[in-house]
Parts: structure tokens; sequence; C-alpha cells
């Protein structure tokens, strides 16, 4: 039989307490953290999985705000062209009503002058902004895409002397360039600028001449000719001045720009519209032109040109129709994104959780277990301690 | 035998007891003395020839006080402990490793480094905002300033231990001279054969235990009972000397430019330097070379890779003044201690560079001339007489010299002249102190985008940026490339602490038990049992009562010789 001291018996009392303790101390530590892993050693493995679920859950999280900030974006898209759908049918309407041929020019003014508050209406729309951003101006977001401009033009390069060689007599067509324009990035036009289309009829005016019979205006084009020997006249004496409104289309060099968001892990998708797409080039029939050649007909109150209008209407019309249907599914696979970054965070939340997170239950019920444990330890111990021959003897 | 024969056995008996309860007293009072052995009485029944019986008893002979004691037993348990010093401070270092990473949780460098990309993706959904901008800034700050303090409270862990090296070698050369003492007292006390010098072995005993705590030695015991100690091969205590060790600095610089003083060990008047074998000592000089270290070059390895793959892609993107070329962090500071964003940053956050597009391209002493009337010049090139117009100036890169007196103009909206970057054209302050001349010429220099700048709302770089979380960037494999993402490299190194950490805790389990088992064994043959010493007490007693009653019955006998 071995040889027992007392401290021996010491020793391994302590040892055992002092054992009790700590498993007592580390469930206390859980049950006040709230949490099974306070430190990389109490699970590595577990720790290193945490670690990367919290990753993925910030990064899908991020993701989910991208997709979230992009919906609204495309949402905000939408309901501008929804607009302009309104304003178009609004448009085509008051085309129809023009087309009667029983209205007089002067009735014909008065449409004319309703489908001009309605194109001033759109050129506002085209120019929507999100949180101060252009919608439609590609990565040149802090430009608009339209103006209207006021304008004024000399003509002072018309040649005017019979003798000199550039001098063609009347009719003589002359198209109006934008001298200032500071972004003559165009192809060269009259010294490098750019030219002047889009003409709204109704506000062209040249004093002592009258239109229709001195001179004609080609409204979207921007090109006046003049017709008669008065209007020489005129320019010989240099006092032929014009004033005219117009809608000019920005020259913005990232009006392809695209705009982007991560919607999830290494999927990026585009959320913006081209304004070409939306409105058409300037070499094709654009939107507002469309309403233009509408304007110019009831302007000039020329039944001809107000029905054929109504086709540049509708294709213009159709144009927007079909960036909707875009911007549509670009928004449907938007939601899906999000409800799939919604579910993915779901799932590794539960499972961060499952991992970092304490299970209260059986916690305490260690806890529990481990006090009475110590305490048997301690009332043990105090019998053991206490025990000596002396007691006896 | 004659009755005085008698009382002389009665004596020695007496005396006998006498001795034996006060070696009990002794081993009662000091039951609890640390390192103290229980003696015994060494006794043997002594004799004489007789020519009748032969041997003749003749009392007891109490030949020695002898120490129990097992020196098989205390070597085995010296070894142990110093395992057990090394295990236990190595678990302690990991401690404080994992203590200052605080992962996982909210304030440590993972979730710094997480927001630190999502930053990125919002500045990407707003290139143009200012306060997504300031986000980004502030959250690069303050994952720079979580790495500062993991690697300083690394460092300074590091260089706590480096203090604790040079008191743990003074400890050792404290020790040894004491050990050496008593090796003196005990080679003058045990003179005879049957001498023991008991309480000084005790002492020194006790003093090797330390000792073999803080560093692993081996003990040899010489005829004489002097001891020698042997550490990592040389001799740190002899038979009549003790060669203490020194600690000698070496100055330290670390990459980031930090020095301290690093100590080595050495004996005194060595040239070379001796390393512990085992025990704390050694616990310490592999923590603080080769345990800490290795943890700060991971850490560092994270901070330079943040450093060189952000800048590499941030100095091709454009900022929101058209510039290029601009760094995110200062690429001169790529230790985890000293990471911090750039200059330009740090002035302007609108200098971060969410933009892809531009091409800068400079032109030098382009000539141009102010003409007649006009306080505005485009930047045209006068030779040809075209109208190239360079756009997108990138700002700050302007400089206007006029060529008649070499004068530079000053930009400014209350100096010389105010440039617009967009249309690359100048206008004049007419009230300018340099007052500028018509149809003089001038020379400018500058850096233009000819591709055009890809606009405010571009923010394809830093949505290129922000994918940079998911690229592998870290661990290059035998062919160069890489195999992890800094989080799954980061949190490999979390791992791997805690796998360390374990390890140290369960060997640390297993030489506490080894320490228990031996330390048992050391008790059951040395240690004082209260109880038996109460049983001895009372027999030994009873033994004294013996033997004087004897003395009396002898002292009787001789009486009834007496009155005769």
């Amino acid at each position: 039989m071995p040889r027992v001291t007392f401290t021996q018996i010491n020793d391994i009392v302590m040892r055992q307490l002092s054992n009790n303790q700590s498993r007592l101390a580390k469930l206390q530590e859980q049950l006040s953290s709230g949490k099974a892993l306070n430190r990389p050693s109490d699970a590595p493995i577990d720790v290193v999985n945490d670690l990367e679920l919290r990753s993925s859950i910030s990064h899908r999280g991020q993701n989910m705000r991208n997709s979230e900030n992009g919906g609204t974006y495309l949402t905000v898209l939408d309901s501008t062209m929804m607009g302009f759908d309104d304003l178009f049918q609004r448009t085509r309407e008051l085309a129809l009503q023009g087309a009667n041929d029983t209205l007089l020019p002067r009735d014909r003014q008065y449409v004319n002058n309703e489908v001009r508050q309605v194109m001033l209406q759109m050129v506002n729309l085209a120019n929507s902004s999100y949180k101060g951003d252009y919608l439609f101006s590609g990565t040149d977001t802090d430009k608009a895409p339209y103006s209207v401009l006021s304008g004024n033009c000399d003509f002072d390069t018309l040649a005017t002397d019979p003798s000199d060689p550039a001098y063609v007599a009347a009719p003589q067509t002359f198209q109006i360039f934008d001298r200032n324009a500071t972004d003559a990035i165009s192809t060269p036009s009259l010294n490098g600028n750019p030219e002047v289309r889009r003409l709204i009829p109704g506000t062209v005016t040249i004093a002592n001449l009258v239109e229709g019979t001195d001179y004609t205006v080609d409204y979207v084009q921007g090109t006046v000719t003049f017709l008669t020997a008065a209007a020489d006249a005129e320019a010989a004496a240099g006092t032929l001045n014009m004033s005219f409104d117009w809608v000019r289309r920005n020259e913005l060099p990232n009006e392809n720009g695209v705009i982007n968001r991560e919607v999830e892990r290494g999927i990026i998708m585009q959320i913006n519209v081209k304004a070409n797409d939306v409105f058409g080039s300037e070499t094709e029939m654009d939107a507002f032109s469309s309403v233009i050649t509408l304007m110019q007909g009831l302007h000039t109150s020329t039944q001809a040109e107000i029905e054929s209008s109504i086709t540049n209407l509708d294709t213009s019309f159709r144009r927007i129709l079909g960036q909707q249907a875009t911007v549509g599914s670009w928004f449907n696979r938007m939601e899906s994104t999000l409800d799939r970054n919604q579910e993915n965070i779901t799932i590794s939340t539960d499972l961060q959780s499952q991992l970092e997170d304490l299970d209260f239950a059986k916690a305490i019920s260690d806890f529990t277990l481990a006090d009475s444990i110590y305490q048997a330890s301690l009332k043990s111990a105090s019998k053991v301690l206490t025990a000596t021959l002396m007691d006896y003897i | 035998m004659s009755l005085f024969e008698g009382l002389s056995v009665g004596n020695r008996g007496l005396s006998a007891s006498q001795l034996a309860i006060n070696v009990t007293g002794q081993n009662i009072s000091n039951a609890n003395t640390e390192g103290y052995s229980r003696k015994r009485l060494g006794t043997v029944a002594d004799y004489r020839e007789d020519g009748a019986f032969g041997q003749m008893g003749f009392g007891v002979d109490v030949r020695y006080i002898e120490r129990v004691r097992n020196i098989f037993i205390d070597r085995q348990l010296n070894t142990q402990l110093s395992d057990k010093g090394y295990t236990e401070s190595i678990d302690y270092s990991y401690e404080r490793l994992e203590n200052i990473h605080q992962e996982p949780g909210d304030t440590g460098i993972t979730q710094a480094m997480d927001e630190f990309w999502n930053a990125w993706s919002d500045l990407a959904n707003n290139p143009g905002d200012k306060s997504s901008r300031e986000a980004l800034k502030s959250t690069a700050t303050v994952m720079t300033e979580r790495f500062h303090y993991t690697a300083a409270e690394i460092r300074s862990y590091k260089l706590s231990i480096n203090d604790q090296i040079a008191q743990q070698v003074e400890k050792i050369n404290d020790i040894a001279t004491k050990i050496s003492e008593l090796n003196g007292v005990i080679m003058n006390a045990e003179g005879l054969d049957t001498q023991n010098a008991n309480d000084s072995r005790d002492l020194r005993d006790q003093l090797l235990k330390e000792l073999s705590d803080i560093v692993k030695v081996s003990t040899v015991e010489d005829e004489r009972g002097a001891v020698t100690v042997t550490l990592s091969g040389s001799m740190l205590v002899s038979p009549g000397n003790v060669y203490k060790l020194e600690t000698v600095r070496e100055s330290i610089t670390e990459a980031d430019g930090f020095k301290f003083s690093f100590y080595t060990m050495r004996f005194e008047g060595a040239s070379e330097s001796t390393t512990a074998q085992g025990g704390r000592l050694k616990a310490l000089f592999d923590a603080r070379d080769e345990i800490i270290p290795k943890y700060e070059n991971e850490l560092n390895a994270m901070a330079e890779t943040f450093v060189t793959k952000i800048n590499e892609n941030h100095v091709t993107g454009y900022s929101l003044y058209h510039m290029t070329g601009i760094e995110f962090f200062d690429s001169t500071k790529i230790s985890a201690s000293n990471i911090k964003i750039s200059a330009a940053l740090e002035e302007d956050s609108n200098n971060i560079a969410a933009s892809v597009g531009g091409n800068l391209t400079p032109v030098t002493s382009h000539p141009v001339i102010r003409l007649a009337g006009s306080d505005l010049i485009d930047l045209t090139n006068v030779a040809t007489g075209g109208n190239v117009m360079f756009r997108n100036v990138a700002s700050g890169s302007m400089k206007l010299i006029r060529q008649s007196d070499g004068r530079e103009m000053l930009e400014g909206a209350d100096k010389d002249y105010v440039l617009d970057y967009e249309s690359g054209r100048i206008r004049f302050n007419p009230a300018s102190a340099a007052t500028p001349i018509v149809n003089e010429t001038y020379e400018v220099t500058f850096k233009y985008n000819d591709s055009g700048f890809s606009g405010v709302g571009d923010g394809r770089n830093a949505i290129k940026i922000s994918m940079l979380r998911d690229a592998k960037l870290m661990d290059a494999d035998s062919f160069g490339n890489y195999t992890h993402t800094v989080s799954e490299f980061f949190s490999g190194y979390i791992g791997r602490l805690g796998v360390e950490r374990n390890q140290a805790a369960s060997e640390l389990e297993t030489q506490k038990s080894l320490v228990e088992q031996l330390s048992g064994q050391q008790q059951e043959i040395s240690g004082v049992n209260l109880d038996e010493e109460m049983s001895n007490l009372i027999r030994y007693q009873h033994c004294y009562q013996a033997s004087a009653r004897f003395i009396r019955t002898i002292g009787d006998m001789l009486e009834v010789l007496m009155t005769i």
C-alpha cells in the first residue's frame, strides 16, 4: 500500500478544486458573454469557419445594399419613362386634334402652344435625376443631357455681294451653328462648332421678314432658307437678325458610360440606359425632333406634315417602350438577386450563430452540474483535510 | 553481563528513544517545510564478543540520522519540471497572443477589413458623393489603426519577454551561487562516512528544483558530496566554483525601422552564446525568436499585400480631379505597425480614384498666343494653326510661363489666370499684377486626358477594387500563383493561433499530470505523514518509559546487592 502524506492529499484536493473552479469560470464566461467562442483556442476549426461566415455575411449584406440601391434607381428610371409614355399619349391626342382639317391656322397655333408645353415637360423629364445624378447622362452624371436655350443668329456669313464668288442668288439655305459651344467635339462644322438643331416652332422671329413668304425654316435640321430678294436686301443692310429657342442635346463625352452594381459575388449588373437608346441619336429622328415635326406642321398649318408627324411620334414612343422593357427585366433580375442574397444571409447567419452563440439551455445545465461537482468536492475536501489521528489521541 | 552493563544498555536505550523523539519532533515541525524530506534514525543493535555466548547484546547504537529520499525520482522530477516550466510559459505566450487579437469579435481586424471592402462598394454606388468618399477614408483609417494596435501589442509583449530573459538569467546566477555555497557546507560537514549534512542537502535539492523549472540542467554528485550542475553542456556549478551567465545586448532593427536591444545569453568570459535547452528560459527565447516573429511576419505580409495590391489598382484609376497615379496607401509604409493612408488621401477624399477612364498625357512647353481683344486663350496648337483643343486638363498640373520675361503666371481667381479644366481654356484676370499683355506668347506645360475623363458617375475602378475582396492575393505556391484571399489568410492565421494554443495547453496538461505523479511518488517516500509521526511518538515514548523502567529495575537490583 503506498504511503500517503498530508501534503499529497492537500495537493490532490487543491488540484481538483482548481480544475473544478476553472471549469466553472469558463462556463461563467460563456454565460455572461452569450458566446460559445470567445477566443480562437475555444474551438479553432469553428473559429475559422465563423470568421469566414462573418466575412461572407458582410459581403452579401453589401451586395444586398447594392441591389437595393440599384433597384431603387431602376424604379425611378421606370417611372420617369412612364412619365414619357403619358406625355407621348398626350402629344398624339393633340396631333389627332390638330390633324382635323376643319381647324383654322389660328386654332392650330393654339394646339401648337399646348404641344410646346408638353415638349418642355418632356425636356424636364429627360433631365430627371436620382440623388442629384442625371439619369440619362451616362457617367457624366453631373451634366444634364438636354437644355432649352434661346439663341441669336446674325447670318453674317451670308454672301450678299453679287460679285462675291460665294454669292448664290435666292433661295439660299443656311445652317445655324452654335458658336458658344465650349465642347466642340462633334464632326467639324463651321470652325469646329456643332450644328444647331431642333428649333422650336413658334419661337423663331426675323425682324422685317415674314415666315413662309421671305423665308422658311426646317426646324428639325436648324436650317433657314431665304426665298426672296427682300431677304438679300436685309442682309446687305446688315440688319438680319434671327432670334429663336431650341432644344440642345448637350455634348457629354461619357454619355455611353456604364453604371454598374455588384449584386452578387463577382457579378456586376448595368443599371443605366443610354440616352441614344431612349431618345434616339442625333443622326436619326429622335424623340424631341419627332415632337418638333408635329409642331412644325401645326405652326405652318400643313396637314400633310401633321399627319406624317404621327408616325414619328409612334417611332419615338416605341423606342421608349423598348427601353422600358429592358429596364423591367433588369429590375426583375435585381429583385431575384435580392431574394437570393437575403436567403443566403439567413442561412449563413444561422450557421454562424450555431457556431458562435451559446446554447443557453445546455450551458446552464452544464453550469449547474459543474457547480454541484464543485460543491461536492469542497465538502469532501473539508472532511479529508480535517481528519487526523490527533483527534483521537 | 554485569549489572553496570545493564545500566549502560538502559542508558543507551533512553538516549536512543530521546533522539528518536527529537527526530520525530523535527519531522513534525517541518511537515510543511518546502522540500523537507523526513528524517529517520538509523539504529543498529550493538554487541560485544562474549566468551560464553559468542555475541552478547550491548544495547542500541544510533548510527546516523538518515534522510529518506530517492535521488532517481528527484532527477526524473527535475526533468519533468523543466518541461512543465517550458510548456507553461509557452501556453501563457499563446494566451497573450490570443487575447491581443480579439477574434472572433466586432473589434478585430476581420470586421475592419469587411467594412473596408464594403465602403469601396458603397463608393462605387455613388462615386460623386462626398460622404461615400469620406466613409471610405474613415474605414481605411480604422483598419490601419487596428493593424497598428495588434502589431504594437505583440511588439510590446515581445519586449517584455526580452526583459524577462534578463531577469531569469539573474535568477539562475543567484541560485547557482547558493548551490555552490551549499556544496561547500556539505563537503565540510560530511567528513566521515556516517555524517550526513541532511538539511543542507534538502536545501540544495530544493534549489535544484527551482533551477530546473527555469532551465534544464543535469547534475552529477561526486564522492565528496558536491554536485556539478551542467547547463547546455557547460558547467554552471562545479565542486569548488560558480560560472555565471550574463546577458549580452545586440541591437536589432526591424523591417519598419523599430530598434530595440535584444538579449542573448552566454557564460561570462565566453565568446559564443549559449542556448537554454528546456525550462521557462527556453520558452522565453522560443517565444521571442520563433513564435512571435512568425505571427508578426504574417501580419506584416497582410499589411504589405493591402498596400501593394490596392495601390496597384488605384494608381491606374482617376480621381474626381481627373488625376491619375495617386496612391491609396503610403507605399513606403508596408508593415502592420505603420500602414497608413497616403498624404493625398489624408488631405482630400476627392483624390480617391473611383473612375477608370482617361489617358493622362503630358504636354511640355506648348506655345500659345493670347489673341487680340481676348481675355481667353484656348490651348491650341499655334504651329499648325488648327483647332486642336486640349480638354480635360488635369487639376494642379498646369504651368504657364510668359516667354518675354520668363515669368510664371499663377493660377487662381485672385491671381493671374483661371483654368477651366474641362474645356482647357485659360481666362486671364484683367486685374492681375502680372499685367498679361495681348499678343504675348506663352509656354504651357500640363497633363490632359485626350480620351476624356470617364465621368463623375463612373465607379468602375471602385468596383474593381471592391472585388479584390475575393481575389487570391496571398500565399504564393511553388508556381507563383496565389492561393488564398486576404480574409481566408487571416482566418487561417487565427485558426493556427487557436490550434497552437490548444496544443500547448494539452501538452501542459500532460506535463502537469506527469509532474503530479512524480511529486506524489516523491512525497510518498520523503513526505511527513503526521499520523505516522503521531504513532511513532507514542511508540518512542513507550520505549523511553520502558528503558527508564529497565534502569529502575537495574537500580533496584543494585540496591539489593548494596544492602547485603
